[in-house]
């Protein structure tokens, strides 16, 4: 099976060249692609001249990975899709292995791959309320909202790409609901920047809207599911509901 | 002729409209992935044959029906399908290879993969803008072989009339045409008032070196 | 012999001749690649590395002095297995010529209809050593681009559509019928065409009727297709019919 690697990038000339060598070093990997979202500086250039194959995504609207993240898998030949930061400073061709190998094994359809780092705020915050609230059997995924991923190829034509930052969580909805057999590997420890608290909401929004949308398609919010549902939360008894009140 | 239109977004919709109109008689074919859009275009298209085909049968499709395909022209909403499309085309000497583009900053990266026609669908907005906004030159038209060129000039002062005028001399080769403020039309340059828009017709080597004296103008 | 302390300032000094000569051989080689790029790529990478190689083997014949070598004989030698090279791979160097006349002169590009030779087909890749064409019956032809030195090439891309005559043979029978059956196959294959075909003329020559038909089309690769969907179609009229 051959391998794809797909960096979805913009304006990022001081780490391209690092990620597409090591990318290529990785077992399996026949291609990279870098989908540029617009970049000012040499980040095409770059990745060019690195044997890299270059398109800018069809779409350059903000935030747009969802876009660049299609538009990489369209232009992929290879069986077996992973997909990276290019800025991850301490990437080695073990992050590409470990999350295609259980593609490639047949153990898996879809591989999330997880690493140590902080908590991070919208996926504690946000991802995961809701998903509990929704898709309880996707809750034990420790970081759904993780851009580092591989899959099948042909599975990836059958999903919906949002345009945004929801789309993590998007593709992990929607492999499920395709019946995809899907697992999270650790990959390591990742060096990587942290976006500020102000940057987050755009992110959180996009992210509840993800999840939200897919409930709606799914039919998880009409009454009688909303009913049972609540019927499971523990209510504080005020005594509203017997008249004593507060009295 | 037998063309092949790939994708029912925007650019095909526009695409097939105008295949219609230059080949009335002709066979067009639409590929669509999805079935419901493939019923959409089917009722809106009735002169067209609309397919569905998977992403990657497409490429198949191509590659078996290239020796009686006359053009594939790839409309879809993404780059890198059009680019994939247009790739197989090529390797299949389709002979008639055309890209519509959704990014035109992928004009670049199309060309380098051996396609020669490419639409860019954006183009006309800098052309408008500087028709409208008045600026000093402005390049309207080339034709898809690069070899004639339609572009404009305003012209402010007697000065700039002076100098427009030596440079046309002995120019057989470039038409014009001026607008004067005033509305008026006149073909000749030696009857021109001082101000209006002068339009040139003719090769692009010429007019690049008649308007690059005039490059550097403010308004 | 000569006294070690010679010998080995001897060796330093031819050591530090081919380094020398291999860094400025790289050096050389990259300016004068980017030079010659717009000769095209490839050429560029080939001239430049025999510039490169010559600029070794003087800094090679240069070390073999230094170090007091015979270098008579062993440039004669060099010399002669270098002649020996390009004579047997003239046809390489004949490649490199051709490669320099394809990028300066551009005949063709990819996609383009030409003929060369015998060769006739659609232009799929232009390589260093080689171009590939498909030609008419779908076959991928390999052709050194020395080939392109020794025959002309007709480029008949110029224009969108190629008009393709065909002669058709029918057994005898009452013109005016037959005018209407090559009339009714032409409308069918119409839609097929860059344009409207034509019948150019329609004759009887002893037992059997010849016509002429233009037909406008662009690609020539359908040629095989459409004449069997004429022979279908007079078929089923009950016509038989050769195409030529």
């Amino acid at each position: 099976m051959k391998v794809s690697v797909i960096f979805p990038t913009k304006n990022r000339e001081h780490h391209v060249k690092r990620a597409v060598r090591t990318a290529f070093k990785a077992k399996g990997v026949e291609e990279v692609i870098v989908v540029d979202g617009g970049s000012r500086d040499r980040t095409l250039e770059i990745a060019e001249r690195e044997g890299a194959r270059v398109i800018v995504q069809s779409d350059l609207v903000y935030p747009g990975k969802g876009v660049a993240m299609r538009d990489g898998a369209y232009l992929a030949r290879g069986d077996v899709l992973v997909y990276l930061d290019i800025d991850i400073r301490n990437m080695t061709p073990e992050f590409i292995e470990k999350l295609a190998e259980p593609v490639i094994r047949g153990e898996a359809d879809f591989v999330k791959g997880c690493f140590e780092r902080a908590a991070g705020r919208v996926t504690e915050l946000v991802a995961k309320p809701l998903l509990r609230m929704f898709y309880p059997e996707l809750a034990r995924f420790k970081q759904p909202l993780s851009g580092e991923i591989a899959g099948r190829r042909s599975l990836f034509y059958m999903v919906e790409f949002e345009r945004g930052w929801g789309v993590d969580v998007g593709l992990l909805i929607d492999f499920h609901k395709l019946g995809a057999r899907m697992v999270e590997r650790d990959i390591g420890y990742k060096d990587h920047d942290m976006k500020p608290l102000h940057a987050l909401t755009d992110m959180a929004y996009e992210v509840a809207g993800a999840i939200l949308r897919r409930a709606i398609r799914d039919q998880k919010t009409d009454p009688e599911w909303a009913e049972r549902y609540l019927r499971g939360v523990r209510a504080i008894d005020l005594g509203l509901e017997s008249g004593r009140g507060f009295a | 002729m037998r063309v092949l239109l790939i994708g029912g977004g925007h650019s095909a919709y526009f695409a097939a409209n105008s295949i219609r109109g230059i080949d009335p008689d002709g066979k067009l074919i639409i590929i669509e992935f999805t079935s419901e859009k493939v019923e959409v275009l089917s009722k809106t298209f009735p002169f067209a044959e609309v397919v569905q085909q998977e992403i990657d049968g497409v490429e198949s499709y191509i590659r078996s029906n290239a020796s009686i395909l006359d053009a594939v022209i790839a409309a879809t909403e993404s780059d890198s399908l059009n680019l994939r499309y247009c790739k197989t085309a090529r390797e299949n000497a389709v002979p008639l290879i055309i890209a519509i583009l959704n990014n035109p900053m992928n004009e670049g990266i199309f060309a380098k993969e051996g396609v020669r026609h490419i639409i860019n669908p954006y183009g006309i907005i800098p052309v408008e803008l500087s028709e409208i906004l008045g600026s000093a030159t402005n390049i309207i038209y080339k034709t898809p072989s690069g070899s004639v060129m339609v572009a404009s000039l305003r012209i402010e002062g007697e000065d700039e009339l002076q100098k427009i005028r030596g440079k046309l001399r002995g120019s057989e080769d470039v038409s014009t045409l001026l607008v004067s403020s005033s509305g008026e039309i006149k073909s000749s340059i030696e009857e021109a008032d001082a101000r209006g828009r002068l339009y040139l017709m003719g090769s692009e080597e010429k007019l690049r070196k008649i308007l690059g004296s005039f490059r550097g103008r403010r308004r | 012999m000569f006294p070690p302390e010679d010998v080995i300032l001897r060796i330093l000094i031819a050591a530090a001749v081919l380094v020398l000569s291999y860094f400025l051989g790289g050096y050389v080689k990259s300016r004068l690649e980017r030079v010659l790029s717009k000769f095209g790529a490839g050429f560029a990478r080939k001239t430049s590395d025999l510039v490169r190689y010559f600029i070794l083997f003087v800094g090679i014949a240069a070390m073999v002095s230094i170090l007091s070598l015979d270098i008579m004989a062993i440039s004669v030698i060099i010399v002669a297995i270098l002649i020996l090279l390009l004579v047997s791979m003239r046809d390489i160097v004949l490649n490199l010529a051709a490669e320099l006349y394809l990028a300066t002169r551009k005949p063709f590009k990819e996609n383009d209809w030409i003929k060369v030779g015998e060769i006739e087909g659609s232009v799929k890749s232009i390589g260093g050593m080689d171009t590939e064409i498909i030609t008419y019956d779908g076959d991928l032809v390999v052709i050194p681009n020395s080939y392109f030195l020794k025959h002309p090439i007709i480029n008949k891309s110029q224009s969108l559509a190629r008009y393709v005559e065909l002669k058709l043979s029918f057994p005898k029978m009452k013109l005016d019928k037959l005018e209407q059956a090559v009339t009714e196959v032409l409308e069918e294959i119409k839609p097929e065409l860059f344009g409207d075909p034509e019948l150019l003329s329609m004759s009887e020559k002893d037992q059997i009727v010849e016509a002429h038909v233009s037909l406008p089309i662009v690609n020539v690769r359908k040629l095989r297709w459409l004449t069997a969907r004429m022979a279908k179609g007079f078929l089923t009229r009950g016509i038989e019919v050769e195409i030529e």
